[in-house]
């Protein structure tokens, strides 16, 4: 793959699935754009579209989706593609890890075969290569006596080694990209910290790009290059991970900021959370989502959704953003009157 | 095997082993006194039954003598449950032979049948119900659905007729009738076995391939099937490698019922045929009252459905490695 050009390149992405009351605009135009070799944290609560994005990025959407918009891995159209040829293209160049191993794994299947099955698709190993590779793999991901492991099945491993060893599948055909989504939060604190260690290290090592899908901010903070934040569908703010957490600009990213725990907070201080719930993503606010629980809305927030509008690295979609709101107010405000 | 690491499972697999010993032996002492109770339950004496209403008071005193008809029932299982732990099963009323040489003589005409159907219908429900599974609602679907219905409801021996008639009198490809055992070739053998296995395999097929369809379908919607998807693996290897075995535990079950039932003989199947298997055995010695040979039947029967529930158990252990530790 060349270097040129970005690893990921996402525009305009839409995924609307057909639900009960009409249909639900789950991911409505996100565009993103990753390096290669950089970690993207991709931030949000439940149910703002994080897991549907990524299962659009790689093609697996649920039946009966509509997916718009272009994907394009390293220089490769993927949306162009038939599905067939997109299902194995992304199979051989893009990792997936999910939240339960559990059930990510087939529980009558040894390991050491779930690991090597992709691998001799792909890359035509033998049966005796694709097993000493296996072997190599669960060694990298620490699984210790791999040798031995490889004929055991899912139900043998505890729950951390299982996310190991789905690691490794993940990595069995040296994907350029791995998608861990929301892999630690099934697992034990401890646990969770020694898998983001080892996402992060194998990335680093491989060169490889890795986004990481939490609701936790506080999962991808010491991880993530740059960090994306989506609302309702949208990125609402997407910049390098230092500069959203010491300047965030969406009203959104610093009530999520807000509402992580703090060491040096006084005892029985009130947690802060959020008040009111995310929109109904089958009916939508015709302004911007998240302006029913802002703070700071005004009556022009509820016009239309602010767009996506990028001041050097560091992208926000809010018309009055946190921190030297005033000055960036105004000159939105005549921004978007040009345009209207 | 892999899970012998694991302290507590030979404990697990002794203990089921015992289980598997007492459920064996609660169905033979079931069996056996039922078995027995058929002298009294035939309507008036059986040496009556079997000799006839013209038969002498001294003739019945002789055949109830030979056969301990009249003896008290307790004592009559005994000896019938000594004999056979040591392989005496008595004598035919109607031959004089033992009835375990009968037994015997006719069993592998019924047990080849048997298996040559549960694989015949396995042969096509397979392929069948993983395709219409992984495509529910799609043109071989409901062709396949329809078909399936329809064969459902055709009696065997209409399938039996039907077959006979077509690939029999019609083309001579398969003969009309008789049978040929193993001892004069395979061919020859299965040239004879072939079309009596189809017709028993008309009505079993149906079931087995809709039950496999629709575990297919759960499965499919398993989450480790969408990830074998998203890594990009063909759809066929998907469905014979990560679907299909979870999705035949029921099926495995299925068929060993359905092979357990035909291993009784099918009345019909060896009639129309004109086979020397169980069947026909059953359908010789009811009518006549031949109670040591019908005895045997029902012993051979009750072992054969313990037995097969035993090879199921093990074919679970095989399918899915969940079950070695439990």
């Amino acid at each position: 793959m060349t270097s040129g050009e970005p690893l990921l390149e996402v525009r305009d992405l839409r995924c609307h699935l057909p639900g009960d009351h009409g249909v639900v605009r789950a991911v409505d135009g996100v565009s993103l754009t990753l390096g290669h070799g950089r970690v993207l944290g991709l931030v949000g609560e439940s149910g703002c579209g994080k897991s549907t994005l990524v299962r659009a990025l790689v093609g697996a959407s649920a039946p009966g989706a509509g997916v718009s918009g272009s994907v394009i891995l390293a220089g490769t159209d993927l949306t162009a593609m038939p599905p067939e040829a997109r299902r194995a293209f992304v199979g051989r160049h893009v990792g997936m890890v999910f939240q339960d191993p559990m059930s990510a794994l087939n529980p009558v299947v040894p390991v050491g075969r779930q690991i090597g099955e992709a691998v001799r698709h792909h890359l035509g190993l033998s049966r005796a290569a694709a097993r000493d590779r296996a072997a190599g793999l669960l060694e990298q991901v620490g699984v210790p006596d791999p040798g031995r492991r490889l004929k055991h099945y899912p139900h043998q491993f505890s729950g951390g080694l299982r996310q190991r060893i789905t690691i490794a599948m993940a990595l069995s055909c040296d994907p350029a990209l791995l998608i861990a989504d929301e892999a630690t939060t099934a697992l034990d604190v401890t646990v969770q910290r020694q898998i983001l260690d080892l996402l992060a290290g194998l990335a680093g090592d491989r060169g490889m790009g890795l986004v990481l899908v939490s609701h936790d901010l506080g999962v991808i903070a010491g991880r993530a290059d740059e960090i994306a934040v989506m609302y309702a569908g949208r990125v609402v703010e997407h910049g390098l991970t230092r500069a959203v957490f010491a300047r965030p600009r969406h009203r959104y990213t610093e009530a999520l900021l807000g509402a992580i725990p703090r060491l040096d907070a006084p005892p029985h201080a009130r947690l802060r959370v959020i008040p009111g719930a995310p929109p109904d993503l089958a009916d939508p606010p015709p302004g911007c989502a998240f302006a029913p629980r802002c703070p700071a809305a005004r009556p022009d927030c509820l016009a239309a959704p602010p767009p996506l509008v990028a001041e050097g690295p560091h992208a926000h979609a809010c018309l009055y953003p946190a921190d030297g709101a005033e000055i960036t107010a105004g000159a939105r405000r005549r921004e978007g009157g040009d345009a209207g | 095997m892999a899970v012998g690491t694991l302290a507590a499972a030979p404990r697990a697999r002794l203990g089921r082993a015992a289980r598997r010993a007492a459920h064996l032996l609660a169905v033979l002492l079931l069996v056996t006194l039922a078995a027995a109770a058929l002298v009294d339950l035939v309507p008036g004496s059986p040496a009556v039954a079997i000799l006839g209403p013209s038969a002498t008071p001294q003739q019945i005193a002789e055949l109830d003598a030979a056969y301990g008809f009249d003896r008290p029932f307790p004592e009559r299982y005994l000896d019938w449950v000594g004999g056979l732990v040591t392989g005496d099963l008595g004598r035919s009323v109607q031959s004089g032979r033992p009835v375990l040489a009968t037994i015997l003589e006719r069993l592998p005409v019924t047990l080849e049948i048997a298996l040559l159907a549960v694989g015949i219908s396995l042969l096509v429900a397979v392929p069948l119900g993983v395709h219409t599974g992984s495509r529910v609602g799609g043109p071989l679907d409901r062709a396949v659905t329809a078909a399936s219905s329809a064969l459902m409801s055709i009696p065997v021996f209409v399938a039996g007729v039907v077959l006979i008639y077509l690939l029999a009198l019609t083309t001579g490809w398969f003969p009309v009738s008789g049978w040929a055992p193993l001892t004069d070739g395979i061919a020859a053998n299965l040239h004879f076995a072939f079309l009596p296995a189809v017709a028993l395999a008309v009505g079993e097929t149906p079931a087995l391939l809709r039950l496999l369809r629709g575990d297919v379908a759960a499965t499919l919607r398993e989450d480790f099937v969408r990830t074998a998807a998203t890594r990009g693996l063909p759809r066929r290897y998907i469905l014979f490698r990560h679907v299909l075995r979870p999705s035949a535990l029921p099926l495995v079950t299925m068929a060993a019922v359905v092979f357990g039932r035909l291993l009784a003989g099918s009345v019909v199947v060896e009639s129309l045929f004109a086979l020397p298997g169980l069947g026909g055995l059953a359908l010789q010695s009811i009518p006549a009252k031949d109670i040591p040979v019908i005895q045997g039947l029902v012993v051979l029967v009750a072992v054969a459905y313990v037995a097969v529930n035993a090879l199921v158990d093990l074919g679970y252990t095989v399918l899915d490695p969940r079950t070695r530790s439990r």
